[in-house]
């Protein structure tokens, strides 16, 4: 897959990328794993479908967010299909923090005219 | 007399619909057992199509069972401990016992779609992660039908999803071309 890394020195991440990408902070996780980690993570509130990860997943790629590989194993319960593992990279941690960094910024923040 | 129970987890209560499923009024053969693991062989017979109305009937040594229950395998594992002298179906042995994942007729339309709009790597991730899904479903007791739309909606999720993304990557391509 060729890697379109984002040239902006900022990240728009949208918030299904910000969740994928927190679920990956870590530990590298599979599909499945990162959809459980979300719905668990946020006691069932905040839902990720197959229709939108896998997609996120692949923007993410081609931007150098994450970064991906084949699992060894082929369990008996996906019928013998490997697992593939997604990891993020240093450029998806530096997206994550500026995303983080964006929300304190907002929560600080106050209009001109309002400063003393 | 004394009413025998034949207590069977949901998780082997959804093989048996499955496999029957695959073959109606076909005999399978189930290995199960006494708590002391004394391992006999009983034979399925189908009598519907969901899994509440399928009948187990034990037909060889000796056993004779007038109700079947069905609990979840928390309680299954409960009542072993409880009363060592309760029959309990865990566990199906069967060689066809992965084809109840793969070979459904909801989990084969999943499949001919993906053969015609996924790439080799989509169908591989995508379908494994959809299998080990309905295999948690089923572990958990979820009934058939619930397994049957849950998986309907994940495979059109993962084709839709395919579709789009190539849409998008045309139309950038496009974008590309005409500037």
């Amino acid at each position: 897959m060729t890697t379109q890394k984002r040239q902006s020195p900022g990240f728009a991440l949208s918030s299904q990328e910000e969740l994928v990408l927190a679920a990956l902070r870590g530990r590298e996780r599979y599909g499945l794993e990162i959809l459980k980690a979300i719905e668990e993570a946020s006691g069932g509130k905040r839902k990720l479908g197959f229709g939108s990860l896998y997609p996120t997943l692949h923007k993410l790629e081609r931007e150098g967010l994450v970064k991906s590989r084949w699992g060894e194993d082929r369990p008996e319960e996906r019928g013998g299909a490997r697992r593939r593992y997604y990891q993020i990279t240093g450029l998806g941690e530096r997206a994550l923090r500026e995303a983080g960094q964006l929300r304190a910024d907002l929560a600080t923040w106050q209009p001109a005219w309002g400063r003393v | 007399m004394k009413i025998k129970k034949l207590f069977v987890s949901h998780a082997a209560r959804d093989h048996i619909d499955c496999m029957t499923d695959l073959a109606a009024t076909r005999t399978v053969q189930l290995n199960f057992g006494f708590v002391e693991d004394d391992l006999q062989k009983m034979k399925v017979i189908k009598q519907g199509s969901f899994a509440r109305t399928t009948t187990i009937t034990a037909a060889t040594r000796n056993l004779d069972v007038d109700i079947v229950e069905y609990l979840s395998r928390d309680n299954l594992a409960l009542l072993s401990a409880a009363e060592n002298r309760t029959v309990i179906l865990h566990e199906v042995a069967h060689h066809g016992v992965h084809h109840c994942f793969t070979e459904t007729w909801e989990r084969r339309s999943v499949s001919f779609f993906a053969d015609i709009f996924l790439s080799p790597r989509a169908r591989e991730e995508w379908l494994g992660d959809l299998d080990e899904n309905r295999r948690d479903l089923i572990s958990k007791g979820r009934p058939r039908l619930s397994i049957i739309l849950a998986t309907l909606r994940m495979g059109f999720e993962l084709v839709w999803a395919f579709v789009a993304e190539k849409w998008q990557d045309l139309r950038s391509l496009k974008k590309e071309q005409s500037r």
